[in-house]
């Protein structure tokens, strides 16, 4: 599984030295990417997700001082992740459906076969079609690559509750592109 | 080891659904992994769990790589957060 992208412990112990701000930017630069696109799967939207990178890096350079150095990708990711509930709370929009909302959403279809055409965009909406919960966990383990440990520090649940978010994910996002993929072959066929 | 009998369309079985995802996304070593392996290799639906797993995951982890426009990332790598700290807490 992935680990931090920098010797980061390294960069970021000392944090009164002159080296500070090139630490803290050298961190940020190194995730944006990751932050960029854990915010799309957040709002759903290209224009959202870089307003929201923007004002969480704002919030993370004026907490780098306090922050003890451990897992920055998940420290980063969990002040975006409470960046955009506070902007959710801000302008009275209504947060997603949670799991305790919501209905348990069928996996039928996780055996069936995929033709594997679906690719990059396909497999995005299909995530971003998951309940947040599950949505998040799959970006942060299997997209992004972050261990349990780090993915339970971004998302501040306990390990356990990652675990079992991840794997229930991982089967309703593979039956949804069993039925995407269903679907657009019943389109082809029509057209013909 | 000779292959569990039963029909390949069905769950993977209850005790090894754990071990069968930390197996598909890398996360188990050592006696866990091989016991997830060679449970899968000899259990029909434990084996195609954990081949769809492993497909599925495969699939997200290449497809990140398009994702961030290089003028978004140019956008971001110079936005205000590089101008801005203080010691407040976030």
């Amino acid at each position: 599984m992935h680990t931090a992208a920098i010797g980061i412990r390294g960069y970021v112990s000392d944090h009164s030295g002159p080296n500070r701000r090139l630490d803290f930017e050298s961190v940020c630069m190194a995730e944006l990417p990751v932050l960029y696109r854990v915010a799309k799967r957040l709002t759903l939207n290209g224009d959202d997700a870089e307003d929201l990178v923007g004002s969480a890096l704002l919030k993370a350079a004026r907490g780098w001082a306090q922050f003890d150095g451990a897992h920055p990708r998940s420290w980063l990711i969990r002040i975006l992740r409470n960046e955009h509930l506070s902007v959710l709370r801000k302008s009275n929009l209504k947060s997603e459906a949670t799991l305790e909302d919501i209905s348990e959403p069928s996996d039928d279809g996780f055996w069936e076969e995929i033709a594997w055409r679906a690719v990059g965009d396909d497999i995005f909406r299909a995530l971003d079609a998951l309940p947040v919960e599950y949505r998040m966990a799959v970006t942060l383990c299997d997209v992004e690559e972050m261990s349990y440990e780090e993915a339970s520090a971004a998302m501040d649940v306990p390990v356990g509750t990652v675990r079992s978010r991840l794997f229930r994910g991982r089967r309703l996002l593979r039956a949804r592109l069993v039925h995407s993929a269903d679907l657009e072959a019943q389109i082809e066929e029509a057209g013909r | 080891m000779s292959r569990t009998r039963h029909s390949e369309d069905g769950p993977p079985c209850k005790h090894m659904e754990a071990l069968l995802n930390q197996a598909a996304d890398g996360s188990s070593r050592g006696l866990k992994l091989w016991y997830a392996t060679a449970h899968a290799a000899r259990c029909s639906r434990c084996g195609r769990f954990l081949a769809r797993l492993r497909e599925t995951i495969g699939k997200l982890r290449s497809a990140k790589a398009d994702e961030v426009p290089a003028a978004v990332l140019e956008r971001l790598k110079n936005g205000p957060w590089r101008n801005s700290e203080s010691e407040e807490p976030p």
